[in-house]
């Protein structure tokens, strides 16, 4: 292969550049239009220099701004996963509650509100006036419990756990409120399914809710405690305020001397005897639910269902449950790691092109 | 026009390199109107934006570097939408000087193969063979690394030796330079 000498090649060339006459009055040219420019941006205030450290604080200002937006929606991940932890946690706190191992608050399709204990006096609304409100908020602290257990239960034990159920709320000074069960042979070939309901008394709910747990597999179980405190100080309170009106109506009554006016007078109170009695029941629900917790207690008997596992059973499933865990840990954690790489890609990208550019138009 | 000792500054820049930047602009393009601009934009550029030399910096290397941008920005969006007959007639005119670079490189027609490089590797050349650049200088100069300017002038100077226009000699020439066109 053949290559040309150097030497060959730069006389060739400068002998070339030789034919090229410098344009006369070209460097003054450049000379004048500098001059023009420098005016201009004398009178303008700032110049080029200005204006490129002014570009280079907006691309500073806009990766910074990617990064607090990437530092942002990171922080707000890390609450979301935070409060989404927190669900369990919180229910485990409950006075008189354990929580179960397998706690999915949206498949119960319960708000936890979660247990605010007021410190505040007796509301201000003119229904605290009553004897009722002025009790102390610590003492009228109501929370709704609602459980779900679905238990998996060897053949031949189907009957038992039943009796054992409803031992445990009879025991625990609850009762059964209702029970459904479609029974199969006791010898196991067609498998029996049941669910029963109990309402437990509420400081006995954890109790019954670990003791129902011992007695089967456990497939799933939910709890969830609702703090009605404030729906109940606000049913007082209407019933409160409702009250003193049909007392000054009354009033009002017996000092009427027409018939119009009465009759006027009594239908207004029956009126507001109506809301108070509407009131009142959906207050005395409130209690009732607060007083009695509801288990709901699902039954299945299968073949294949362990009656008692083992030591070695235990310790499979744990290890199942923690390979399950991590993995979903690592789905959880690939999200925010795949944003914040594609945000970091971005700002690398930005700021190459920047460069690049700046050194091509402006060195 | 008042006096503004910046544009001394600028001056000076003019007076010892204009000549040469409008030179290589001029082998680069192929066309001395567009090489006029070129050098005349990028001196305009170099000095509006010579806050960001910073000191102690070798100007003529920065200056070349912005007249080679300002080149390549010309080849890339200007000269490829132009209607190409007149710089062919403008290169045929620089090509063919009456007592220009044919005469000297007698059958050598070294112009007439540069403008049929690629303007990568045409650059490069010039800087090199006219401009006396060193390869470091060369690859500040068009941003790129210094491998990159020794291959580029390697297959610069295969495709120029394989040309058409720069053939062998028929018969041996009394100058030295002739004699040594290939090896």
């Amino acid at each position: 292969m053949s290559t040309l000498h150097d030497d060959t090649l730069s006389t060739a060339l400068k002998d070339a550049a030789r034919q090229y006459p410098v344009p006369p009055g070209a460097t003054a040219q450049i000379l004048d239009a500098a001059r023009g420019t420098t005016q201009r941006h004398e009178l303008a205030g700032g110049g080029e220099t200005s204006r490129w450290n002014r570009r280079r604080l907006a691309l500073v200002a806009a990766v910074a701004i990617v990064l607090a937006v990437l530092a942002g929606s990171l922080s707000l991940a890390g609450l979301g996963s935070t409060n989404s932890r927190n669900v369990p946690t919180f229910a485990a706190t409950l006075p008189g509650q354990k929580s179960a191992g397998f706690i999915d608050a949206t498949s119960a399709g319960i708000a936890v509100l979660g247990t605010k204990r007021m410190s505040n006096g007796p509301s201000t609304s003119p229904g605290s006036q009553s004897s009722k409100t002025q009790v102390p908020m610590a003492d009228q602290t109501k929370v709704v419990s609602v459980g779900s257990i679905s238990l998996s239960v060897a053949v031949g034990n189907f009957n038992r756990v039943l009796a054992k159920l409803s031992a445990l709320a009879t025991g625990a000074d609850g009762y059964v409120s209702s029970s459904k069960v479609t029974a199969g042979s006791q010898a196991g070939a067609v498998s029996s399914a049941g669910v029963v309901e109990l309402r437990i008394p509420q400081r006995q709910f954890g109790t019954v809710v670990a003791k129902a747990e011992h007695l089967g597999h456990v497939v799933s179980a939910v709890t969830n405690s609702t703090d009605v405190t404030s729906e109940y100080v606000d049913y007082e309170s209407r019933i409160g305020a409702l009250d003193a009106s049909r007392a000054q109506y009354l009033a009002i009554m017996a000092k009427a001397s027409s018939i119009g006016d009465i009759l006027a007078i009594q239908a207004q109170v029956n009126v507001i005897e109506s809301e108070i009695e509407q009131l009142e029941g959906q207050r005395n629900l409130l209690v009732n639910q607060a007083a009695y917790g509801t288990l709901t207690v699902a039954i299945n008997q299968g073949a294949a269902a362990p009656s008692h596992p083992s030591g070695v059973y235990r310790a499979w499933h744990q290890s199942i449950s923690g390979f399950v865990g991590g993995v979903e840990w690592l789905i959880r954690a690939a999200g925010p790691a795949l944003f914040a790489l594609l945000c970091l890609a971005a700002v690398l990208l930005l700021g190459r092109f920047g460069w690049r550019a700046s050194q091509r138009r402006f060195i | 026009m008042p006096h503004t000792p910046e544009v001394d500054a600028l001056a000076v820049w003019l007076d010892e390199g204009y000549p040469t930047a409008f030179r290589t602009a001029c082998l680069i393009l192929g066309n001395p109107s567009d090489a006029e601009e070129a050098v005349q934009e990028a001196y305009l550029r170099a000095w509006r934006f010579r806050a960001s030399l910073s000191a102690g910096s070798d100007v003529r290397r920065w200056l070349y570097r912005v007249v080679v941008n300002s080149c390549n920005s010309k080849l890339r969006t200007e000269i490829p939408h132009r209607d190409r007959r007149a710089s062919d007639t403008e290169l045929e005119r620089v090509s063919a000087p009456a007592d220009g670079a044919r005469d000297v490189e007698g059958d050598y027609d070294v112009v007439s193969a540069l403008g049929d490089l690629p303007a990568r590797l045409r650059v490069v050349v010039v800087l090199k063979y006219y401009a006396d650049l060193s390869e470091r200088e060369i690859a500040t100069a068009i941003g790129r690394p210094q491998g990159t300017v020794k291959s580029r002038l390697h297959e610069a100077r295969r495709l120029l030796a394989n040309h058409p226009s720069v053939r062998r000699p028929a018969a041996p020439v009394a100058s030295n330079t002739h004699s040594e066109v290939l090896q």
